[in-house]
C-alpha cells in the first residue's frame, strides 16, 4: 500500500480575528458591522461609534452562506459577550454580498472600498489600488471618498492573489514568505513574458529546471505582475496620495515593485488593509442606521 | 410645419432640420458617426492638398468633399437616401431599419473596420477586461484603446452588428504624435472628419483638415506641428472625436468644449416603462436592472437574485423613474461592477441614485 504523502498547502494564508480589548462595547450608541463576501476572503468589520472594534479575516469556503455565518461568529466569539441581536445595522458587500441574509443593506465593493481605504488612510489618498483574490480595481475618489473613476479586471487572474498562490504551492513556499524572499536578489530578473497565471506556472516550470533560484523566479514573477498592475493604475490615472488595499497590499515584494514602477510610494497602513471593503460597509451601516433613526 | 412618417408614426418636423436631426430629437435612433449636432454635415467641407500627422507628409488632392459614413441610410418614399443630408419634407414616409438598410450600413462599417482594430467589439469577455492581458492572445496593436467603456464607434457597431465580411484588422503602424496638450494616435483615426468641422466651425482654428487619395480622405494638421497649424488648445477635438484618436494629455475645461453637444447614443436595448404591467412580465431569475428618468438619462444600476421580487418591490417605493431594462445574468454583482465602471467612464460619477450614499459621507 502507497504511504501516505503529507501534503503541504502553501498558499494557505493566516487566518486573523482581532478585537480592541481596550473598549467596552456596551459604551457604544451604535454598533454596525460590515461584512465583504469576497471570492477568496471573508472579512467581518464590528464599529462602535465609527471606530473600528473587532475584525476577523477568513477564508470563504465553497458556500457563501457558511462563510458569512463563520466570519460574523467568529468575531463575535472572540468578542465574547456580543450577541448577532446587540448588532444595529449590517451592511454587505463584496461579489458575494447579496448572499449574506442577515443583512440589512447591500452595497457595491466600489463605494465601499473608497470609504474603507479613506477611514484606514485619511482624506489625502486619491488613488487606491485594490488587488484582490480574483480581481484588479483602480478606483479614483475625491476628498470625501466618493468613487469618481474606476477601472477594473474580473476575466482574467494574472495579476491577482490568486496567482500568487498558485506560484506559492509550485515553488513550495508558504505565501507570506514569497514577498521577502522575491525581494532578496541583487538585481531583477527579466520578468516573465506572461502574466496569465496559466502560462507562466508553465514557464516558471521551465526557469525551475534551468536551475534558477526560487527568490529569482519569484522576483520576474511579481515584476510581470506589477507591471500589469501598473499599467491598470496608469488608464485610471495616479494622483498622490496612493494607498494599496486588499490581499496582495501585505505581499512586501509587490508593493515594493509597483511603487518603483510608478514613482510613487503607497501610503502606510495602520490597519489591516484587507479589510478595507469591510469599514467602508461597516461605516455605511452606522450612517444608514443613524438616519433611519431620525425618521 | 411639414408632418412627416418616422417608421409609422406621425411626426410634426421642424422646417429646415434633417431627417436624421428630427428622428433623434424624437428619439427615433438612426446610426450615424461622421454626424454631430454641434458641427454641419459632413459634405460640406473641401479637401487640401497636403496634411501632416506629425512629421509625415500625406499628399493628395485639393477641392474634394467627403462622401459620409453612409450608416445613416433611411428608405424615403421607397428610394434610399442618406438621412443627414435629407431635408424633411410634408409628407414624407421614412423608414429607418430593415435588411437592405441593414446590410448596407453593414457594409460600410465594413469599410471603416478595416482600418479600425475591432477584435475587442466582437469578444465575448468585453466588459470587464482591461485589454491589458489577451486570453485569446491578440496583439496589442489590434487591441481596443482604454477609452473602450465609453467609445461611440464600439456602441454604433453593437447596434448595426459587425458582418462576416468585415476584413481583419492590420497594424498599419501610423504615426502617434505628442503634442503640448494632446495625444494624437492616429491608427484609431476612421476619418470621420468630424475635429476637422469641430476646428473649423467651433474654434474657428483651421488647424485640422483633410487630404484626398485613391485610398480615401485622411485627416491631419496642415503643418507638421499643431503651433504652426493655428491651434488654439480649445481640445474641441477631443471632445467630438468618436474614438479615442485625439485625447487630452490632462483633464481640461473650456467654454468652446463645454458647448460641444452630447451626443444621443444608440438605445441598445428597449427601454420599458416603470409600471407595474411590464414588471409583471419580467422573470424570477437573478440579473441586473437599470433605472432611467423621463429624460431617458440613466440613474440607476443594481444587480439582484431575483429581478421580478426586487422589482415590485422597487414599484412601490421608489419615484422619478419613468423607465428600466434589465438582463438576466447569473454573475449580477459582476456585471453590475462592469455596467457602473461603463457609467463612471463616460460620466465621471456614480448614477444619480447609487449616489444615495451621498449624504453618508
Amino acid at each position: 500500500m502507497a504511504e501516505a504523502v503529507e501534503q503541504k498547502e502553501y498558499w494557505r494564508w493566516p487566518e486573523t480575528i482581532w478585537v480592541d480589548e481596550s473598549k467596552n462595547w456596551h459604551d457604544a450608541e451604535v454598533i454596525s458591522c460590515g461584512i465583504d463576501l469576497g471570492s477568496v476572503s471573508t472579512q467581518t468589520v464590528i464599529m462602535t461609534d465609527g471606530e473600528l472594534y473587532a475584525y476577523s479575516n477568513l477564508r470563504t469556503g465553497s458556500s457563501s452562506l457558511d462563510s458569512t455565518e463563520r466570519a460574523l461568529n467568529a468575531v463575535l466569539e472572540k468578542i465574547g459577550d456580543m450577541k448577532r441581536e446587540d448588532i444595529h445595522y449590517i451592511v454587505g458587500t463584496g461579489y458575494g454580498r447579496v448572499s449574506i441574509p442577515f443583512a440589512n443593506k447591500t452595497i457595491t465593493e466600489i463605494a465601499c472600498h473608497g470609504r474603507g481605504a479613506v477611514y484606514i488612510y485619511g482624506n489625502t489618498v486619491r488613488t487606491i489600488l485594490d488587488m484582490g483574490g480574483q480581481d484588479l480595481k483602480a478606483i479614483k475618489v475625491d476628498s470625501r471618498g466618493k468613487v469618481v473613476n474606476f477601472l477594473m479586471n474580473d476575466k482574467c487572474a494574472a495579476g491577482t492573489g490568486r496567482g500568487i498562490e498558485v506560484m506559492a504551492d509550485l515553488l513550495s513556499i508558504p505565501i507570506t514568505e514569497v514577498g521577502p524572499l522575491s525581494l532578496k536578489v541583487d538585481e531583477d530578473p527579466e520578468p516573465v513574458s506572461t502574466t496569465c497565471v496559466v502560462f507562466a506556472k508553465s514557464e516558471v516550470l521551465g526557469l525551475m529546471r534551468k536551475g534558477w533560484p526560487k527568490e529569482k523566479i519569484l522576483a520576474a514573477f511579481f515584476r510581470a505582475m506589477a507591471s500589469r498592475v501598473v499599467e491598470l493604475l496608469e488608464r485610471v490615472g495616479v494622483e498622490p496620495d496612493f494607498a494599496i488595499t486588499g490581499g496582495i497590499s501585505k505581499n512586501v515584494g509587490m508593493v515594493k515593485r509597483i511603487e518603483k514602477m510608478l514613482g510613487v510610494k503607497a501610503l502606510e497602513p495602520k490597519i489591516d488593509p484587507q479589510t478595507a471593503g469591510a469599514i467602508g460597509a461597516a461605516l455605511f451601516g452606522r450612517a444608514l442606521y443613524i438616519k433611519s433613526q431620525k425618521k | 410645419m411639414p408632418r412627416i412618417r418616422i417608421n409609422g408614426t406621425e411626426i410634426n418636423a421642424e422646417d429646415g432640420k434633417t431627417v436624421l436631426e428630427v428622428a433623434l430629437d424624437n428619439r427615433i435612433y438612426i446610426p450615424n458617426l461622421c454626424y454631430h449636432p454641434s458641427v454641419s454635415p459632413a459634405g460640406g467641407m473641401e479637401s487640401i492638398d497636403k496634411i501632416y500627422r506629425g512629421e509625415k507628409e500625406y499628399t493628395g488632392r485639393s477641392g474634394e468633399r467627403y462622401s459620409g459614413c453612409n450608416l445613416c441610410v433611411v428608405k424615403i418614399n421607397g428610394s434610399t437616401v442618406k438621412a443627414c443630408t435629407e431635408k424633411v419634407a410634408d409628407g414624407m414616409d421614412v423608414v429607418t431599419e430593415g435588411e437592405e438598410l441593414r446590410a448596407i450600413r453593414q457594409k460600410a462599417l465594413a469599410g471603416i473596420f478595416a482600418n479600425h482594430p475591432h477584435v475587442c467589439i466582437t469578444c465575448e469577455y468585453r466588459e470587464g477586461c482591461d485589454r491589458i492581458q489577451c486570453t485569446f492572445g491578440v496583439p496589442v496593436e489590434e487591441r481596443c484603446c482604454d477609452l473602450f467603456p465609453a467609445c461611440e464607434l464600439r456602441f454604433v457597431a453593437e447596434y448595426v452588428g459587425l458582418s462576416p465580411e468585415t476584413p481583419k484588422y492590420v497594424f498599419q503602424d501610423q504615426p502617434v504624435v505628442e503634442e503640448k496638450t494632446l495625444k494624437w494616435n492616429y491608427n484609431y483615426c476612421i476619418n470621420c472628419t468630424r475635429c476637422v468641422r469641430g476646428c473649423v466651425e467651433i474654434r474657428e482654428a483651421n488647424a485640422l483638415g483633410f487630404t484626398s487619395t485613391d485610398d480615401g480622405i485622411i485627416v491631419g494638421r496642415p503643418a507638421p506641428s499643431e503651433v504652426e497649424s493655428g491651434c488654439k488648445f480649445c481640445s474641441v477635438c477631443v471632445e467630438i472625436c468618436p474614438t479615442g484618436t485625439v485625447r487630452d494629455k490632462r483633464p481640461t475645461k473650456n467654454k468652446w468644449r463645454q458647448a460641444v453637444e452630447k451626443k444621443m447614443l444608440p438605445i441598445l436595448k428597449e427601454l420599458l416603462e416603470f409600471n407595474e404591467e411590464n414588471v409583471s412580465t419580467i422573470p424570477e431569475s437573478p440579473g441586473v436592472y437599470r433605472f432611467y428618468n423621463e429624460n431617458h438619462e440613466l440613474i440607476y444600476i443594481k444587480g439582484t437574485p431575483n429581478l421580478k421580487q426586487e422589482l415590485e418591490s422597487e414599484i412601490s417605493t421608489r419615484e422619478g423613474v419613468a423607465y428600466f431594462d434589465y438582463e438576466e445574468n447569473e454573475m449580477y454583482t459582476m456585471r453590475e461592477s462592469e455596467l457602473i465602471q461603463e457609467y463612471l467612464q463616460k460620466h465621471g460619477r456614480m448614477p444619480e441614485l447609487n449616489d444615495e450614499l451621498d449624504d453618508l459621507f
